[in-house]
């Protein structure tokens, strides 16, 4: 994704959603995307996939995949490459699976979309991928419903619709989100080891730092629409550049900070229909610089692989 | 001195499943805790462990179906009218979702004077006077009194849902899930807020949460919860560090912290909770415990003290001498 910015007509005004987004993902690497409520990684997500609500207008930027721009793809073209070669596991999976069909006629119809194949093949390979993920009683989760199913079996389910037909890229939108701890251990397990498998690309969205510290290579951290440090993981948690970033390692309750208060951020989040000038993280920025609201600082790179968006790498001193 | 005191609390609700059946929920099955004055006590557990439940009970929001529960030493279930209400007073709630704890068509400034004006009589002067108090204390500016719900953010609301808390100078507080809803940074902002309150105020706490790095960080003793039982009880660091009980070992083991350089065993638990329609007999624990013995199944371990922690396991001693704490 190169410099995606888009907005969104809202009854309040023109949202500035996304502010010149971008980073990559490489073949075969899981990368995160952090932030706080309304940052904008959904959004990123979607408008990977061109998924976005028909009030989205992207005003510049290109998404590239596999070499090919998808912002000039037709309807038809997107159609055929979504489940495919990119595929999303969303947050609730009690609410994307349809309540309606059964979890098998719901895969079996996602792999007959894509390929020629009768009903056995396509039940014979969602059973095969049932299996792999863990579901207990393969035969009897193809014909149970969604509301059967525990939420940490509907994510099993959502997560073999999504690799029924081999994608290349995995966007998981806080996957684990809507379960507990221990079903959450076991999905993340899950999906590390599918990924190791099947060589996906993963885009892993989430608010959990910790979940990014233990399954991602690289990470951006998306503020108010605008990437503020894109890092190996590492790198970011050992010597975070952004002070947001920072501030925001710093709010993590850890039993070594008890007796001390947490650092927080003064604040609230900006509004997008009328986001801070300049930097749009200055207002609550501990660093704040005069030029901070007039000059917006580029994503550079100021460490090797470490790109951070702030006016205090660039030798800005007022 | 222990402020709260709770004996052999069980919660069963009844259900009905289809046409003529009838089943029982063990929310909370004989649960014996104290939570000492000025202390801020942890409740740990996943969702459907009871931990709610157990917080409501407390309060009498939900009527226990047995058990007792003294309050400054005094059997609530005994008091009654004038009694009740007045002790009532002295324990109050902050839920989980600030802004559905709301009332949407009340402005911040009275849904902070309506215990006002019903348990203390205040006129309308007075309760502006003593809002614009409350609101300074959890660190809002006096016009956001004027304001509605909707038009204020989820930590502003939950400031607001403190304040109310606080109108009747309670000395107890149950804090269910205060900040699962919130963005971290905020949820720190809030925290930071309780901390210095009950600093400040000398405030006692039942502090609800699934998040086990919170409560390591705020609490002063945890409590984990499993299918309504209490599993493991100590000091926050000895439970949530060095706990013993397979479940606190198992969900200490899952939670991912924020440090990539860490190497973790990771063995995740199997399987998922049992109904708690139908608890497992003897210890609740034992479908999904890598320890379990028929031993488990025929006899349910109780609340025994060892080493640092009282702990409802058989073969703790066991276990920890064959993988240490």
């Amino acid at each position: 994704m190169r410099d995606l910015s888009l907005e969104f007509e809202t009854e309040t005004g023109t949202a500035k959603v996304l502010d010149r987004v971008t980073f990559t993902i490489d073949e075969g690497e899981v990368f995160g995307l952090v932030g706080e409520t309304g940052c904008g990684k959904t959004v990123t997500a979607l408008t990977i996939l061109r998924l976005l609500p028909s009030n989205a207008k992207i005003r510049t930027g290109h998404v590239t995949f596999m070499g090919e721009e998808l912002l000039s793809k037709t309807d038809a073209e997107m159609e055929r490459l979504r489940g495919t070669k990119i595929s999303m596991v969303f947050q609730d999976p009690a609410t994307s699976l349809n309540p309606v069909f059964s979890v098998g006629e719901q895969i079996t119809r996602v792999v007959r979309t894509h390929e020629d194949v009768d009903k056995e093949a396509a039940e014979a390979r969602a059973v095969g991928l049932f299996e792999r993920v863990g579901l207990p009683d393969p035969e009897t989760v193809l014909r149970s419903y969604p509301h059967e199913l525990s939420g940490g079996m509907q994510q099993r389910v959502m997560i073999s619709m999504a690799l029924a037909c081999r994608p290349k890229l995995l966007i998981a939108d806080e996957p684990t989100t809507a379960v507990d701890v221990t079903i959450q251990a076991q999905i993340l397990d899950l999906l590390m080891e599918l990924q190791r498998e099947f060589r996906l690309s993963v885009l892993l969205i989430t608010h959990n730092l910790g979940i990014v510290a233990e399954t991602c290579q690289r990470v951006g951290v998306m503020y108010a629409g605008a990437l503020a440090e894109v890092a190996p993981t590492k790198d970011l948690f050992r010597e975070p550049l952004h002070p947001y970033t920072q501030r925001l390692l710093k709010s993590l309750p850890r039993p070594d900070a008890r007796g001390q208060p947490l650092a927080s951020i003064p604040g609230n989040v900006p509004s997008l229909v009328d986001p801070p000038t300049g930097c749009r993280y200055h207002p609550r920025c501990e660093f704040a610089m005069k030029s901070c609201s007039v000059r917006r600082p580029a994503l550079l790179e100021h460490r090797p692989g470490h790109r951070a968006a702030c006016l205090l790498y660039e030798g800005v001193t007022e | 001195m222990s402020l709260v005191r709770v004996e052999g609390l069980t919660k069963h609700f009844p259900v009905r499943i289809g046409f003529a059946g009838r089943a029982r929920v063990h929310a909370v099955d004989g649960v014996d805790l104290e939570i000492q004055e000025g202390e801020t006590f942890g409740l740990v557990g996943e969702s459907g462990s009871g931990k709610s439940t157990l917080g409501r009970c407390i309060l009498r929001l939900i009527e226990p179906t047995s058990g007792r529960i003294w309050f400054d030493g005094k059997d609530l279930a005994e008091l009654h009218g004038e009694e009740l209400r007045k002790t009532r007073l002295r324990l109050q709630i902050v839920f989980q979702n600030p802004v559905a704890s709301l009332d949407p068509r009340m402005r911040a400034g009275q849904t902070i004077a309506e215990p006002l004006r019903v348990h203390r009589g205040a006129n309308a002067q007075e309760a502006r006077a003593q809002v614009q108090e409350l609101l300074r204390r959890v660190g809002l500016h006096p016009e956001v009194a004027d304001k509605y719900p909707h038009e204020l953010s989820g930590g502003q609301c939950q400031r607001i849902a403190v304040a109310r808390a606080l109108a009747l100078s309670p000395r107890f507080i149950v804090l269910d899930e205060p900040t699962s809803s919130l963005d971290v940074s905020v949820q720190a902002q809030i925290v930071n807020l309780l901390k210095e309150l009950q600093a400040e105020l000398g405030l006692t706490y039942l502090f609800i949460t699934h998040d086990l790095a919170l409560v390591s960080y705020l609490a002063d003793r945890v409590g984990v919860m499993y299918l309504g039982k209490l599993m493991e009880v100590g000091g926050a660091v000895e439970v949530l560090e060095h706990g013993q009980h397979p479940y606190t070992r198992a969900l200490r083991n899952a939670v991912p912290l924020p440090d990539p350089e860490r190497t973790k065993a990771h063995v995740p638990l199997a399987g998922e909770i049992p109904s708690a329609q139908e608890p497992p007999s003897g210890c609740r624990f034992r479908t999904r415990c890598p320890w379990a013995k028929d031993r488990c199944a025929a006899e349910e371990p109780p609340l025994r003290q060892v080493g640092a922690t009282s702990v409802a396991c058989h073969f703790v001693e066991e276990i920890t001498k064959e993988v240490g704490t």
